[in-house]
């Protein structure tokens, strides 16, 4: 173990890292001050755009190599293969959305499998994460997307969503006073597809205790959605109370 | 390929990344594979290396897409540093590093020449270019030692037989003027060229 560097030794290696020429215990100080120096971790940042900028030397990437990733993915465990839609949770219901919820005594329970449990995780995972970083942008710009469909979410307590849905599936949602939940529970989006005597509830997402911003995928003919609250860690079908839903008109 | 992953911005295909999308990985894979191996094999010189690089460095966007942060910069910026640095601790490998260093003195007056060569038909390889042409030539040969050759500042400071404080100050200077370059040149803005494809 070296000296231990100062803050002004440590800010003045930003740069030399950013091109990774920091080695050593130097480095390691180095990183443990970026974890406690946010102002300094966005520095990095931005000298390290700029050494993006001097690696603009674009070869054509070898197809062999992408064909080498389809084959790892495909050798990774079978969920990552596997498209989303094909696992999603469908369920018939006889009535429509008003009456979903005292038909979703008579829906057929799916049991979850460890690797929809995986993906869920996975899901979670990448919603938390980008939506701490960026994810109301993201929203943002897809409402002003011309392709994708705007709904609002309604509720008699005060709380309202607004759900944005592209042509592919991909959604955000977007909520407002939509109260905290107690520990064991969890608000939950369903999409309603299918016909419309007949609807399908499908599980677009759960969305945890505390939800301001989500992504969700959902299919891409969904007429409508709901919001329920569901003991964690969410359910097959929406047993819960109604907390807010709408259809698109 | 959907139209829609063609359009679709970078953060929103990592969002798709992280819902098991393959498409929307090949997607970033086609937007970004080729700077990522260009880089790779300026810094390794040997193509099996840099396409084992390039491979590790999407199969973890794979596996770990919330490590991208967006707002920390463009999802290029990120898989440029990934790529970089996974060379780098290749480079430094001791084995490789003694046969590069061999090759590298026979090598180093070609540098400059080369990274012409390989950028001048790209309109903001031209601006980058440019740019580089402008920084002070000390300030050039340490950042191009320390990036594209993967030495730590303590090794360009012996190559450059330069006090390591000045080589770092070059390369702050460097960057720093870079940067500014091209964002006067119009060919950079804060969030990045490649934020959005």
């Amino acid at each position: 173990m070296g000296r231990e560097l100062t803050p002004r030794e440590l800010h003045d290696l930003l740069a030399v890292h950013a091109l990774d020429a920091v080695d050593g215990d130097e480095r390691d100080q180095l990183e443990e001050w970026l974890e406690r120096t946010p102002d300094a971790l966005e520095e990095l940042s931005a000298l390290r755009e700029t050494a993006a900028l001097l690696a603009h030397v674009d070869t054509e990437a070898p197809p062999e190599v992408w064909t080498r990733i389809e084959e790892s993915l495909a050798e990774e465990p079978p969920p990552l293969a596997v498209p989303m839609h094909r696992r999603r949770l469908t369920m018939r219901v006889t009535a429509g959305l008003a009456a979903a919820s005292a038909a979703a005594a008579t829906l057929t329970a799916v049991v979850l499998s460890d690797e929809m449990s995986r993906q869920e995780d996975r899901l979670e995972s990448v919603t938390r994460s980008v939506r701490t970083r960026g994810m109301e942008q993201v929203a943002i710009a897809a409402m002003a997307d011309p392709r994708a469909r705007t709904l609002h979410l309604e509720s008699t307590s005060g709380a309202t969503a607004t759900v944005v849905t592209m042509t592919d599936g991909e959604g955000y949602l977007m909520a407002v006073h939509l109260p905290r939940l107690e520990r064991g529970t969890t608000y939950q989006l369903w999409a309603v597809t299918g016909d419309p005597d007949q609807p399908a509830m499908v599980s677009a997402g759960v969305l945890g205790r505390d939800v301001e911003i989500a992504a969700f995928r959902a299919p891409g003919d969904a007429r409508g959605f709901m919001i329920t609250t569901e003991d964690a860690p969410g359910s097959n079908s929406p047993h819960g109370a109604h907390v807010l839903e709408g259809s698109f008109t | 390929m959907s139209q829609d992953l063609r359009v679709a911005s970078d953060v929103q295909l990592v969002v798709a990344i992280g819902r098991f999308h393959q498409a929307a990985l090949a997607e970033v894979y086609r937007r970004h594979a080729g700077a990522s191996f260009g880089l790779a094999l300026r810094i390794l010189r040997t193509r099996p290396l840099a396409e084992d690089v390039v491979q590790e460095v999407f199969l973890r966007l794979w596996n770990d897409p919330e490590k991208f942060d967006p707002v920390r910069g463009s999802l290029r910026a990120y898989l440029l540093a990934q790529t970089h640095g996974r060379s780098v601790d290749l480079v430094r490998a001791e084995s490789a590093r003694r046969t590069r260093e061999q090759r590298e003195a026979r090598r180093r007056p070609e540098v400059s020449y080369d990274l012409e060569r390989e950028i001048e038909q790209l309109s903001l390889a031209e601006h980058v270019r440019a740019a580089l042409a402008d920084l002070a030539e000390p300030e050039r040969d340490a950042i191009e030692l320390a990036y594209f050759g993967g030495h730590s500042y303590r090794e360009v400071a012996v190559l450059l037989d330069q006090p390591e404080g000045t080589v770092k100050s070059r390369i702050r200077a460097g960057l720093a003027r870079l940067r500014d370059s091209l964002v006067a040149s119009g060919a950079t803005a804060d969030a990045g060229p490649w934020a959005e494809s």
